[in-house]
C-alpha cells in the first residue's frame, strides 16, 4: 500500500531530518550548477551564467520548503516539535509540573488500585466452562428473605426431574472431614456431591478422573477427588496419589482424581473463617436425612440449557415450586424457588461496596482534575504574552490549541505512569489490609486490563484538565493583551466564569463526599456497638465430626465429648470447656421449628422458628453469655433427668411476652411423633448467629446430654496464648482418638472482627477519600481565590487609594468569593439528598437524610469556605495602593 | 486554484515526467529540458513544480533515484523509471487517449 510506504518515508525523514534537508539542498544546487554550465556553453560570461541560472529558479527557499513538505516528517514532525517544546516548558516550570504530576500520580494510582480490585473480584469470570450459564438455586420465601434457604434433597430431586430449562442439576453439602489412613489424620472441609456436579462445571482434572454417572449410588460411592493444594501438601504432587486407599471419616475411599491448581468449588465463597477452601469431594453419602423433605442442608447448582434464559428458568421453577407446595403442604407450604446467577451469588455481597469505592475514587479524580485545570488556567494566563507573540508570527489557533493540549497530554502521561507505578507497589500493602473474605481478592494484580484502565483514566484526565486552558489560552482576545495596559481588567472574562464554575463544582463534590463518608461512619459506629451476645475474647472453638461408623450410638458420642471436655479443662490456662452443636457468628447452627405449649399456630400459619443449640453444662460460662433469670444447665440435666430448656430473651419477647417463662413448656421434636415437653429453667442473653448485621432468631437451648450428636463444636475459654491452647486441645482430643487430632480450631475474636472487616474496610477507605477530597478541594479553592484576588489588585489599589477602609476591601473580596462557594454548597446538598438514597443498602441505623450528619458537613463546608477566602482577603487588604496602581 | 484543477495538472505533470524518463534516466534539470524538447518548446515546467512532483512520484515507487555524475562530471541525482512506473505511464496514456477520443467525438457532434 502506497500510504504505508509514505508513512515509512515520513518516519524515516523524522529521524534523518538533517540528511533529508541536505539531500534536497544538494540536488537543487546541482540543478543550478548544471543550468549555469549550460548557460556558459551558450556563451554567457561565468558570473552572469550562475546568476541567471539562480534567478530562473525563483525563490529557492520556497521551493525547498515545498520539496520538504513532500519528503519530510509532515504532521508527525510538528507533533514531535510540540512534544519537545512541551517537555522544555514543563522542565522550566518545575514546581507546577511536580505539583500536577504528584497529584495525578496519587489520584490515578488510587483509581487503578480500586479498579484492579473491582476487576479481579467482580469482572473476571469464574473458572468454569461458560460460567455465565451457571446458576444457584435456593428454596425461598421461608423466613429467609431474598437470598433463600438451603434445599432439601427430595425437593432437589423433584426440581431436577420436572424442569426443562436446565441442562443438568446437582446438589452438594458441606461436610467437615477427617482424612487419614496414609499418614497423620488431617481435618478439612469437604463436599458431598451428586454425580453430575463436575459435568455441570465443565472442568477437567489435573490427574486421574472425575466422578462418573451413577457413582453416587450405594455400592459405588467410595471414590474421592482431592484438591490441588491437598495433593501438594499431603502427597507432594506425586502422581501415585491417584488410586491410593485412604480413610475418610472412618470409611475406606480411593482417590480417583486430583483437581487443577486454579480450580475451586464452591468458588470464592466468603466464609466466616476466611475464604472457604474445599479440599476433598466425595459422592453424596446415603443417609436417612436424604429422604427428609424438611431437612434443608443442601446447595443446588444447575446449568442453563443453550437458548434458555435465567428469566425463563425462574418462571418455570416458580411453577414447579408451587406444585410441590400443594403436594407437600407440611414441608413446602409457601415455598418458592430462587434462581441466582452464580457469578452474582459469589460477588453479590461485595459488589455494592466495591462499586461505591470506585465511584468515590472517580470523584476524587474529578476533583484533582478541577484543581489542575485551575492551575493550568492561571498558568496559561501568565503566558498570555508569549501566546500572543506566537500567534502574531503565524501560529494558527489550531496549532496553539494543539501545543497546549500536548503539554496537558505530557503531564497526564507522566502522571498516569507514575500512578501505575504507585498502584503496582501499593497493591501489596492493600491486599494485606483488605478483608480476606472478599472473594478472589488474592487474584488482584496489575494486569493488561488495569493498565488499559489507567491509560484511559490518564487520557480522560488530560482532556478534562487540558481543554479549558488550551481553549482559553488561545482565544482571540489574547491578541489584545499585547497592546492594552488595561489587560488585567478585560482579558480572561470567560476564564473567570470558568474558574467560578470549577470552584463551585469542587465545593459541591466535597459536600457530597463528606456526607457520604459521614453516613457510613455513623453506620459503622452503630455496627461496632452491637452486642454479639457473648465474649469473643480469650475464646477458641473447634469443630469435631465423629464418624458414625465408629461412634454409631449416642452413648459413645456422649462419652467421647465428656472425656474430651474433662481433658481439655484440665489443661493449664483453660478456664472452662464445653461442647454444643452450634456456635454464634459463624452460621453453624441448628435452625428449625419448635412448639410452645398452649400456643398452637393456626391453620396455614407457620410455626415458631428458632435456633436450637444443644449445649453441654458449662456452655454459657465458656461463651460468656449472661444469665437473665433462672439457672444454667447443670448435672441434673442429664439423659435420665427431666427434660429442660433455656430460652433467650428474644424468645421470651416473642412468645412469653407478659408472663414468666420459667416453668412454661416447649418441644423441639420435629416430624411425626408426640412432642417432648421441656420445662424452661432459665433465660439468657440473645446471641447473634448469622453475623452482627443479620437478623436474629429466638434461641432455644437444650442440654447436650439429652440430645447428643456426633457433630459438636468444642468451645474453650482460656487465659494466655491462643495457639498454645489450640495445640494442647488438639493433643488431648487426639489422645482420645487419633483420627480427630487435626480438627479445625479457630479464635472467636478473629471471627467477630472478620465479620466487621468488610464494613470497616470500606468505611475507612471512603473516609480517607473524603479527607483527601476535602484537602484537594481546599487547596484548589484557596489557589483560585488567591489568584482571583491577585487579578484584582489594581481595582483594590484604586479603592484603597480612594479612601476605602481595608476591612471594607476584605469584606468586598470575601463576599464575592463566598457567594460562589455558597452556591457550591447548596448544589452539593441537593446532590447529596439525591444520592444518599442510593446509599441506603450500606447504612445501618442511620437515615439517608440524617440531620446530624448533614448539619456537621454544612458546618465543615462553611469552615473550609471561610478559611480559603479569608487568607487571600487579608493579604488583599494590606496591598500598598501605590505599588498596585503602578503594576502593569 | 480548486482542487480538481490542481489534481488534473498534477496528474498531467506526473505523466510528463514519467514520459520523459521512459526514454532513459535523467536528473531534474535534464527532465525539464527533455520535456521542453518533446513538447516542441510548448511545455515549460518550473523547478518549483517539478521537484515536489518528482518526490511524490518517487514516494509512489514509480521512479527510483541515485546520485551519479553527468557528462561533464558534475554530481547529480538521476531518476529511473521503475516497472511500476512503466505500467502507470501506459495506463495514463491509455486514459488520455480515451479522453481525447471522447472530446473529439463531442466536437464532431453538432
Amino acid at each position: 500500500m502506497s500510504w504505508a510506504s509514505v508513512l515509512a518515508d515520513r518516519i524515516r525523514a523524522l529521524i534523518h531530518r538533517d540528511a533529508v534537508l541536505q539531500d534536497i539542498d544538494e540536488e537543487l544546487r546541482s540543478h543550478v550548477e548544471m543550468e549555469a554550465d549550460a548557460n556558459r556553453e551558450l556563451g554567457m560570461p561565468a558570473e552572469d551564467a550562475f546568476r541567471s541560472a539562480r534567478k530562473s529558479f525563483g525563490n529557492l527557499g520556497n521551493i525547498k520548503d515545498l520539496a520538504y513538505e513532500v519528503r519530510g516528517g509532515g504532521v508527525m514532525e510538528t507533533l514531535w516539535q510540540d512534544v519537545r517544546y512541551g517537555i522544555r516548558l514543563l522542565t522550566k516550570n518545575r514546581r507546577l509540573t511536580a505539583g500536577v504530576v504528584l497529584t495525578l500520580a496519587v489520584v490515578i494510582g488510587a483509581n487503578s488500585l480500586v479498579f484492579s480490585v473491582v476487576h479481579a473480584v467482580l469482572m473476571r469470570q469464574l473458572d468454569y466452562e461458560q460460567p455465565d450459564r451457571l446458576v444457584q438455586l435456593w428454596e425461598s420465601g421461608l423466613g429467609g428473605g431474598g437470598q433463600g434457604d438451603w434445599v432439601s434433597f427430595p425437593n432437589f430431586k423433584d426440581w431436577a426431574a420436572a424442569n426443562r430449562t436446565f441442562e443438568d442439576m446437582a446438589a452438594y453439602r458441606f461436610s467437615p472431614m477427617t482424612l487419614s489412613g496414609d499418614g497423620a489424620a488431617e481435618s478439612m472441609l469437604g463436599l458431598q456431591v451428586t454425580d453430575r456436579l463436575f459435568g455441570i462445571l465443565g472442568v477437567q482434572p489435573a490427574a486421574g478422573r472425575l466422578f462418573e454417572r451413577g457413582e453416587d449410588v450405594p455400592g459405588h460411592e467410595n471414590v474421592a477427588i482431592i484438591s490441588h493444594a491437598l495433593w501438594q501438601r499431603r502427597y507432594a504432587g506425586d502422581r501415585g496419589a491417584v488410586g491410593k486407599q485412604v480413610t475418610v471419616n472412618g470409611k475406606p475411599y480411593a482417590i480417583v482424581g486430583v483437581m487443577p491448581h486454579e480450580f475451586g468449588f464452591p468458588s470464592g465463597l466468603p466464609g466466616e473463617l476466611g475464604p472457604i477452601q474445599v479440599d476433598i469431594w466425595i459422592p453424596m453419602l446415603q443417609a436417612p436425612d436424604l429422604a427428609q423433605r424438611g431437612w434443608r442442608n443442601f446447595w443446588v447448582i444447575a446449568r442453563l440449557k443453550t437458548g434458555s434464559t435465567i428469566e425463563q428458568a425462574r418462571a418455570e421453577m416458580q411453577n414447579i415450586g408451587a406444585k410441590l407446595a400443594l403436594q407437600y403442604p407440611a414441608t413446602n407450604k409457601d415455598l418458592g424457588v430462587a434462581v441466582v446467577s452464580l457469578q452474582d451469588y459469589v460477588t453479590g455481597s461485595v459488589r455494592p461496596a466495591l462499586l461505591l469505592l470506585l465511584a468515590a475514587v472517580g470523584v476524587l479524580l474529578l476533583l484533582a482534575c478541577g484543581n489542575i485545570a485551575n492551575l493550568l488556567l492561571s498558568f496559561a494566563e501568565s503566558r498570555r504574552r508569549e501566546m500572543a507573540l506566537r500567534a502574531a508570527i503565524g501560529a494558527g489557533r489550531t496549532r496553539l490549541i494543539r501545543q497546549s493540549l500536548m503539554e496537558s497530554a505530557l503531564l497526564a502521561f507522566v502522571g498516569a505512569g507514575a500512578g501505575l507505578l504507585m498502584a503496582f507497589y501499593g497493591l501489596d500493602i492493600v491486599v494485606r489490609w483488605i478483608p480476606s473474605d472478599i472473594p478472589r481478592i488474592q487474584q488482584t494484580s496489575i494486569d493488561g486490563d488495569v493498565i488499559l484502565f489507567t491509560s484511559v483514566a490518564g487520557i480522560a484526565a488530560g482532556l478534562l484538565f487540558g481543554l479549558a486552558p488550551a481553549l482559553s489560552g488561545s482565544h482571540r482576545h489574547v491578541y489584545e493583551s499585547i497592546k492594552h495596559a488595561a489587560s488585567n481588567l478585560t482579558a480572561g472574562r470567560s476564564s473567570l466564569r470558568l474558574r467560578h464554575a470549577f470552584v463551585a463544582g469542587q465545593m459541591a463534590i466535597t459536600v457530597m463526599l463528606l456526607i457520604g463518608a459521614g453516613l457510613l461512619i455513623r453506620s459503622f459506629a452503630n455496627v461496632m456497638s452491637l452486642d454479639s451476645g457473648f465474649e469473643p475474647a480469650n475464646l477458641v472453638a473447634g469443630i469435631i465430626n465423629l464418624p458414625p461408623s465408629r461412634y454409631p450410638d449416642e452413648e459413645q458420642q456422649v462419652r467421647f465429648f465428656a472425656e474430651a471436655i474433662r481433658r481439655v479443662r484440665a489443661l493449664p490456662g483453660v478456664v472452662s470447656a464445653s461442647v454444643s452443636n452450634s456456635i454464634p457468628m459463624t452460621g453453624i447452627n441448628d435452625q428449625g421449628g419448635f412448639r410452645v405449649e398452649g400456643l398452637e399456630p393456626g391453620p396455614g400459619q407457620p410455626g415458631p422458628e428458632a435456633n436450637r443449640p444443644h449445649v453441654s453444662v458449662d456452655y454459657f460460662e465458656s461463651m460468656g453469655i449472661r444469665l437473665i433469670k433462672g439457672r444454667f444447665f447443670d448435672e441434673r440435666d442429664s439423659a435420665s433427668g427431666a427434660a429442660v430448656a433455656i430460652v433467650s430473651d428474644l424468645a421470651v419477647e416473642a412468645y412469653w411476652a407478659n408472663e414468666d417463662p420459667i416453668g412454661k413448656r416447649l418441644s423441639v421434636r420435629e416430624g411425626d411423633g408426640p412432642p417432648v415437653w421441656r420445662e424452661i429453667v432459665g433465660v439468657v442473653n440473645a446471641t447473634r448467629h448469622f453475623g452482627l448485621e443479620a437478623r436474629q432468631l429466638p434461641e432455644v437451648y437444650i442440654p447436650y446430654a439429652q440430645s447428643p450428636s456426633a457433630f459438636a463444636v468444642l468451645t474453650v475459654r482460656y487465659r494466655g496464648d491462643a495457639d498454645q491452647v489450640i495445640r494442647a486441645s488438639r493433643r488431648e482430643v487426639g489422645s482420645l482418638d487419633p483420627e480427630q487430632a487435626g480438627f479445625l480450631m479457630f479464635r472467636m475474636d478473629n471471627v467477630v472482627s472478620a465479620s466487621q472487616a468488610g464494613r470497616r474496610f470500606h468505611t475507612l477507605l471512603l473516609t480517607i477519600f473524603a479527607v483527601l477530597g476535602v484537602f484537594i478541594a481546599s487547596i484548589g479553592i484557596y489557589g483560585v481565590t488567591a489568584y482571583n484576588v491577585s487579578r484584582r489588585t489594581r481595582e483594590i489599589g484604586l479603592r484603597l487609594a480612594l479612601g476605602a477602609r481595608p476591612s471594607g476591601v476584605v469584606r468586598m473580596v470575601l463576599t464575592s468569593e463566598l457567594r460562589i462557594l455558597a452556591i457550591g454548597i447548596v448544589a452539593g446538598l441537593i446532590g447529596a439528598v439525591a444520592f444518599s438514597r442510593a446509599l441506603t443498602s450500606f447504612l445501618f441505623g442511620v437515615a439517608p437524610l440524617d440531620q446530624a450528619t448533614f448539619a456537621l458537613v454544612i458546618a465543615i463546608a462553611i469552615l473550609v469556605a471561610v478559611a480559603s477566602t479569608y487568607l487571600p482577603g487579608r493579604s488583599a487588604a494590606v496591598i500598598d495602593p501605590a505599588i498596585s496602581l503602578r503594576e502593569e | 486554484m480548486t482542487n480538481q484543477k490542481a489534481d488534473l495538472l498534477q496528474g498531467t505533470l506526473d505523466m510528463l515526467i514519467l514520459k520523459a524518463l521512459s526514454v532513459g534516466p535523467l536528473h531534474g534539470y535534464g527532465i525539464i529540458q527533455r520535456i521542453r524538447r518533446m513538447s516542441d518548446e510548448m511545455m515549460h515546467v518550473e523547478q518549483g513544480a517539478l521537484y515536489p512532483a518528482l518526490y511524490r512520484i518517487e514516494q509512489r515507487k514509480w521512479v527510483k533515484s541515485k546520485w551519479g555524475h553527468n557528462e561533464t562530471g558534475r554530481r547529480a541525482k538521476f531518476y529511473t523509471l521503475t516497472k511500476a512506473g512503466e505500467k502507470q505511464l501506459k495506463e495514463e496514456e491509455a486514459s488520455w487517449d480515451r479522453f481525447a477520443m471522447v472530446i473529439a467525438k463531442m466536437r464532431e457532434a453538432t
